[in-house]
């Protein structure tokens, strides 16, 4: 299993990191949303868990590029966004991208882990 | 031949003309003599008035000073050698027609002034000599009528009273009198569209707008022509009504761009003196356009202005010097006085801010309140993510110490993480506008309630009071609890900063909060109350005390009470309060309706 984890925010990143690893994931990790998109473009991954709100650029801006690679159907099933501003339009974006977005703080973090190593397909 | 660059030239043209006009259509035989030693005598003075020319000339010892009316006259005085002789004959073969009509001009002494180069203007006026021979009376005259006077340019000024009223006027002019169309195109610089006024003679003006895009480009070619002689094959545009040859005119004012169009609506192209009179009649019209078109600018202003003021949501008042309210926008009746009247006089604006006091709202105090609430958002999300981050990584790092003095440590930093964020997500929650009725734990709600007011109430014993028949785990109401908890939350505050005030000794100072039930009729109404034992309220608060603005506090908006009573009667309850007497301090409830369907338990 390997995971690409885009987070910006250095102590979630390394506990993330640390909690996925635990589970028996390979994880690379980034803070920059352009660094994210050389990683996925020249690299092989199972599952990128992006963060929304980063540095650089957004977190669909790294899904746009996504896109050079991916196709859509691919892409929903590849992406899962995280992010602390789950505004209504957030939601609504990440919909025309069908990837699942987790709100942060997460509210169940064993629940969440697994979704990042199985998927977002059973999540309601 | 000629040399059309000498600027001289061009002056003397003018000059025979006027000679010409002078003499008008008189058949005296003496004309055409006359009108030859004029045009070769050249010798022209301006009246100080400008308004007319005096032609000088010398016979017998005497200059003889004819004046000529002439708006237009610019010119400098030239005088010719041989015209002296010329001028010397012909008064003494006319000495008695001059007797009789021309010596009531003036006679002065007159020394002639020689200019030296005479060869070329000779030449030149050769020439023109030549031409006038070749006028026919008839040109005489249409030149003549061609020229307008001061007086008609006065008379034809005052009549444009309006911008609207122009290309009528314009028509009228019996100069264009075979003119069908007028139309003026207005830009005020700075807008998308420009204003176009279209008559046509016979009919009612037509206003459009066109696009700045098209009236630019006609514009552009307008003012690259020279002769502003047009047709269509040059300008042809949609925008301009005109058919045929049409004379277009450019100006461009202070704040405006106008492009003035007049056409016989035929194919034969105007006449040079139509030309030239176009051009003439733009030159006197610029003035009064700019003056009409500013006064328009400034009437909008003004009743945009206007409009402004009497919408402002801060109550004013404007004085004058007398300190007499003569405009109020919070009444329905102003007196009569126009704008200008306000901007000219040294008026003073006098902001009143209680001339309505229920519905007054103060501006800055409200930008205050939504300014925090946007804030508090803000502060959320920033917030969340290091302090979720940090509970992470304590609790991560718990499972990984062996020292039981590092886990606890680790553990009250992740319980205070928690903390935190729930501190944050509660206060966001009171500035959120849900309008949402959930069932909630009342005693729960008025715990967390507690623990926001925490940083005031330090120091001070807080306790929460259910009555008897009341059970504080089980006790579930429907209400709003962001409404609710901000009630609550208010009251306690104000309760915590009036004992504050008060007393620095805060051991015996105690908040309790009481819930109790209570049935009036068949009516069963909640009753939440928050007493403290601070000094009470002033007596002359009392009537006022849920007026916004009414504060003791230095720090205090005045909002806090009237939110509460806006909030209450948002739940449905009614808010009331009374000094503990004969115990001290005050008392602050709520009282909600309590029925079927808010009650629960």
């Amino acid at each position: 299993m390997n995971i690409l984890l885009v987070e910006d925010e250095l102590l979630l990143q390394k506990s993330l990191k640390k909690l996925l690893e635990k589970k028996g994931a390979t994880v690379k990790v980034t803070t920059s949303g352009r660094e994210a998109i050389n990683l996925l473009l020249n690299e092989n991954f199972n599952r990128i868990v992006c963060d929304l709100m980063l540095q650089d650029i957004s977190g669909f801006n790294v899904i746009e590029e996504a896109k050079k690679k991916y196709t859509l159907l691919e892409i929903s099933n590849l992406f899962i966004i995280m992010t602390a501003y789950s505004s209504k339009q957030v939601l609504d974006k990440a919909d025309t991208y069908g990837c699942k977005v987790i709100s942060k703080p997460f509210e169940d973090i064993n629940h969440t882990l697994s979704l990042f190593i199985e998927g977002g397909l059973n999540y309601e | 031949m000629e040399n059309s660059s000498n600027p001289r030239i061009k002056k003397i043209q003018k000059n025979t003309r006027l000679t010409v006009h002078f003499l008008g259509s008189n058949p005296d035989p003496s004309f055409a003599k006359l009108k030859t030693i004029f045009s070769k005598i050249s010798f022209i003075n301006i009246s100080e008035e400008k308004e007319s020319a005096v032609f000088l000339a010398t016979y017998l010892d005497h200059s003889i000073k004819i004046t000529s009316n002439h708006p237009l006259i610019d010119l400098q005085p030239v005088i010719l050698p041989d015209s002296i002789q010329l001028l010397a004959n012909f008064f003494k073969d006319y000495q008695h027609y001059f007797c009789n009509k021309v010596t009531t001009a003036s006679f002065q002494s007159f020394t002639p002034l020689v200019i030296r180069q005479h060869k070329t203007l000779d030449h030149h006026i050769k020439k023109i000599e030549f031409n006038i021979l070749k006028n026919k009376t008839y040109q005489v005259e249409s030149i003549k009528n061609m020229i307008m006077d001061k007086i008609e340019v006065k008379k034809f000024l005052s009549k444009c009273i309006t911008i609207d009223d122009l290309p009528l006027h314009i028509l009228k002019l019996h100069q264009f009198k075979n003119y069908k169309t007028c139309q003026i195109l207005i830009h005020e610089k700075g807008n998308t569209a420009a204003e176009s006024l279209f008559l046509s003679k016979g009919q009612t003006l037509v206003t459009s707008k066109i696009l700045v895009t098209q009236f630019n480009k006609i514009h552009t070619i307008i003012k690259k022509s020279k002769t502003k002689l047009f047709n269509q094959t040059q300008l042809l545009n949609n925008d301009l009504g005109v058919r045929g040859t049409f004379l277009a005119r450019e100006i461009n004012l202070s704040k405006h761009s106008i492009i003035i169009v007049v056409s016989r609506n035929d194919f034969f192209p105007a006449t040079l003196l139509e030309q030239e009179f176009f051009q003439e009649i733009i030159k006197n019209i610029t003035l009064v356009l700019n003056n009409l078109l500013l006064e328009y600018l400034s009437q909008k202003k003004n009743k945009l202005f206007k409009l402004g003021l009497q919408h402002l949501d801060i109550p004013f008042e404007i004085c004058d010097s007398h300190h007499q309210v003569f405009f109020s926008n919070a009444l329905i009746d102003t007196l009569e006085y126009t704008h200008q009247d306000i901007i000219d006089a040294n008026y003073i604006l006098r902001y009143s801010p209680y001339c309505d006091i229920n519905y007054s709202s103060d501006l800055y105090h409200f930008q205050r309140i939504s300014l925090l609430g946007e804030l508090l958002n803000t502060l959320r999300h920033e917030l969340n993510n290091p302090l979720f981050g940090l509970k992470l990584t304590a609790d991560l790092l718990i499972e990984d110490s062996s020292s039981e003095d590092f886990k606890e440590t680790l553990g009250d930093i992740s319980t205070n993480c928690q903390r935190c964020q729930n501190i944050i997500t509660n206060f966001s929650l009171l500035y959120k506008n849900q309008d949402t009725l959930i069932d909630l734990n009342l005693y729960k709600l008025l715990k967390e309630t507690l623990v926001l007011t925490k940083s005031e109430t330090r120091g001070i014993e807080k306790e929460i009071v259910f009555s008897n028949s009341l059970s504080k785990e089980d006790f579930t109401i429907k209400t709003n609890p962001t409404w609710l908890a901000q009630i609550i939350f208010n009251f306690i505050i104000n309760s915590a900063q009036a004992i504050r005030l008060s007393t620095p000794a805060l051991a015996n100072q105690k908040i309790t909060i009481t819930v109790t039930n209570q049935y009036l009729d068949t009516q069963s109404f909640l009753v939440i109350s928050v007493t403290d034992t601070g000094p009470g309220i002033q007596k002359e608060l009392i009537e006022k005390i849920f007026q916004p603005f009414i504060t003791t506090k230095k720090e205090g908006t005045g909002l806090g009470l009237s939110i509460c009573n806006y909030l209450t009667t948002k739940l449905g309850g009614k808010i009331f309060f009374s000094n503990n007497i004969p115990l001290p301090g005050a008392t602050f409830s709520i009282e909600l309706p309590m029925n079927d369907l808010n009650k629960i338990s």
